[in-house]
């Protein structure tokens, strides 16, 4: 297919499709994280070890039966359908970031993306709906996702795709940061899944949910140093129209990474066989910290705080009001 | 009103100074649209270090950053690949021009020749001001480009019978192997290199440079920490310490300071600042006091008053600076040359044209003060 037209499709299929699209599931849960009685966040640990892979490849079945059972605890719902109802309408134009830095070694795996896809697509969101993103359609490729421009299906490209429109022309402030946003969050999606992977990162500590939203802007680079105890994290997820159009958070660990992040390095991923689930991508990645804490500890590695890179973010995000970092304010739910 | 965006802007201006060129090689025009990934460009880094677990430091400027695999560095434009840096945009050009030198600017160097001129995107500070944050600001990958690498470069500069190559508009420090290798192969052809730089640059590689460049111009951004810290994301120290190695390697620069009301027009900086200059540099460098425009992330900030460029100019003066001007200030008379002896203007300028030139050999031709600058190609013998 020709580039022009590529162009011309994804874009005017944005704009036509976000327009409309409702607001009651915004303001119900997008602007709350805390959804557990008590006021705490609830995060969903839902595991099911030597079934989600099998031979190192995912099971489908069981990842999509996996992540009902998560959504289902997660918004107190015993139907899959009417959980995923509550946050996403057939009106919406769906966004799901993935991370696909890492490769196929530690990245969001199609099979997982396709699942909630699926779960969406039962919600009544129609499939030319959701789009299914990342910085870079070469990087989504590595990790093994078709690029998808057209059809019945449901869209999966990059930020570059869309040319010298990938992000808007002015740069945006919120807080320390100062960006330039992706027009598929910006024009063409009404709502956003938070798609991130559970692993390590050389300069933040931990990439799980916050990290997955550098994606999001031209210019990540530039907040790098430092990352860890600096704002830029938590003032990046308080800019308005991401924090509105947020609406949940799956993180896919299926495979983890607990060092030297944020490439894949073989010798430190281990089969957590996992998704997270929350509301609250703070407290998301609180309860993200300790998994990768616990299987540092189990290695003989120091502690990220040891290593001078504890995610002291978390705590400037429960201070602007994002989320929750302290663990007492978090209810953690295992779900088999 | 269909207002035309200033990345559009600068994209169709790129198209239209290289379709007025006549490129000897098809492959240079070969353009690159934002989100094409492509490989040609890029090349092993040059001033870097490898450490563990497969991560890398960046030797080049002194944000030495750290860089672990899949990572790039502050500048967006290096990449750590599996233990091995690598520039990005080697003859990635987002930005193609021929200019008079002027416009650099650079008054003591060649006046009234053309520099062919270019960029790619990248820089390794942030300055909320940039006049050119489009390409500055952004990773390659987002901003259209011509594949045009160093030799091209310095073939296209010499059929455009430009004697001075020009690394401007965005930070050359960032895409330093590729200025390197042009410079090289300018030298060869004849046509000197000058960088357009804000000096934020390690000793090492800044040195290697100077030996290849033929002038170079610094941003001096202001006499601070603070500033240069709060509003362009750098230090003052390194910037310094680069003037000082460009005295010592004997190379020609000027410096350009943009005053920004409030942030950096204070008298008793400027002061300090042209004390500083005349005491480390000598007399003679030439600086030019530029006007601000408000733009990217400080659109709040009216544009300087006249007065206050003239003022600095006159702490400058005062402070023994023997060739201050003032920029962006078009038919000002602060933009001549005039002879630190009898006054006489010996260059007239219009903005970027000029409209006499009177020295004599370098010369004022009333009282044979000699002016210093490079009045005669220095690759011409």
């Amino acid at each position: 297919m020709k580039r022009r037209r590529f162009l011309k499709r994804i874009s005017s299929a944005g704009l036509v499709l976000a327009l409309g699209a409702g607001s009651a599931r915004r303001k119900a849960f997008g602007e709350s994280a805390a959804i557990s009685t008590g006021g705490k966040s609830r995060i969903i640990v839902a595991r099911r070890p030597g079934k989600l892979l099998v031979d190192g490849k995912p099971n489908p079945p069981e990842i999509s039966d996996l992540l009902g059972r998560g959504i289902c605890a997660l918004l107190d719902e015993k139907d899959c359908g009417a959980a995923w109802k509550k946050l996403f309408s057939p009106e919406d134009v769906v966004g799901v970031k993935i991370n696909t830095l890492g490769g196929k070694g530690i990245a969001n795996r199609p099979e997982t993306v396709r699942a909630v896809c699926e779960a969406l697509q039962a919600a009544g969101v129609p499939p030319q709906q959701i789009i299914v993103w990342d910085r870079l359609s070469q990087e989504m490729q590595r990790a093994g996702f078709e690029i998808v421009t057209e059809g019945d299906r449901p869209r999966c490209y990059g930020s570059d795709a869309l040319g010298d429109r990938a992000y808007r022309r002015q740069t945006e402030s919120s807080g320390s940061i100062g960006s330039c946003f992706s027009n598929i969050l910006s024009k063409q999606c009404t709502a956003l899944i938070n798609m991130g992977v559970l692993k390590d990162h050389d300069l933040s500590g931990i990439s799980i949910a916050m990290k997955n939203l550098f994606g999001v802007i031209h210019n990540p680079n530039r907040y790098h140093f430092d990352v860890h105890k600096d704002p830029y994290l938590p003032d990046l997820a308080m800019h308005p129209p991401l924090r509105q159009k947020l609406r949940l958070n799956v993180i896919d660990a299926l495979t983890a990474q607990y060092h030297n992040g944020p490439a894949y390095k073989a010798e430190y991923t281990w089969p957590f066989e996992g998704i997270l689930l929350g509301l609250d991508l703070v407290a998301v990645d609180r309860v993200g910290w300790d998994v990768i804490e616990a299987r540092r500890k189990e290695a003989g590695l120091p502690s990220l705080k040891e290593s001078g890179r504890a995610p002291e973010y978390l705590q400037i995000a429960e201070e602007k009001g994002l989320g929750f970092a302290d663990s007492a304010k978090i209810e953690t739910i295992e779900v088999t | 009103m269909n207002r035309f965006s200033r990345r559009a802007f600068l994209c169709t201006t790129a198209c239209a100074s290289l379709s007025g060129i006549v490129v000897p090689n098809a492959q240079a025009q070969r353009r690159v649209e934002p989100g094409e990934p492509d490989e040609v460009f890029v090349h092993e880094a040059r001033h870097f270090s490898r450490l563990e677990d497969t991560k890398v430091q960046c030797l080049l400027c002194p944000k030495q950053c750290r860089v672990a695999d899949k990572e790039r560095g502050y500048c967006g434009v290096r990449e750590n690949r599996d233990g091995t840096y690598y520039t990005l945009v080697y003859g990635r050009v987002c930005s193609l021009n021929v200019d008079p030198i002027e416009k650099k600017p650079l008054f003591h160097y060649l006046p009234g020749t053309n520099a062919f001129s270019v960029a790619t995107a990248g820089c390794n500070m942030e300055c909320k001001f940039c006049q050119n944050y489009e390409i500055s600001q952004f990773r390659p990958e987002q901003v259209a480009a011509y594949d045009m690498n160093h030799t091209m470069t310095a073939e296209i500069a010499k059929q455009q019978a430009c004697p001075t190559i020009a690394y401007t508009y965005s930070e050359p420090v960032v895409f330093y192997e590729y200025m390197y290798d042009a410079a090289v192969e300018g030298r060869k052809l004849g046509i000197g290199s000058v960088a357009i730089s804000n000096g934020y640059i390690q000793e090492q590689p800044l040195r290697e440079l100077c030996k290849v460049l033929t002038a170079i111009k610094i941003d001096f951004k202001a006499f601070t920490e603070k500033f240069y810290r709060e509003t362009c994301s750098g230090e003052l120290k390194p910037v310094l310490r680069t003037l000082e190695i460009l005295k010592e390697e004997r190379i020609w620069f000027e410096l350009v300071v943009l005053i920004v009301p409030t942030l950096n027009d204070s008298d008793e900086e400027n002061k300090q600042m042209a004390k500083w200059i005349h005491d480390n540099l000598g007399d003679s460098v030439p600086v030019h006091f530029s006007r601000y425009h408000p733009t990217y992330k400080i659109r709040d900030i009216p544009p300087t008053p006249v007065a206050t460029l003239e003022r600095i100019r006159n702490h400058a003066l005062d402070a023994g600076l023997k060739y201050v001007y003032l920029g962006n200030l078009p038919g000002h008379p602060g933009e001549d040359t005039c002879c630190p002896n009898c006054r006489e203007v010996l260059i007239n300028r219009t903005g970027y044209q000029i409209n006499s030139n009177q020295l004599v050999n370098g010369k004022c031709p009333k009282c044979a003060t000699a002016i210093p600058g490079v009045w005669k190609d220095p690759l011409k013998t």
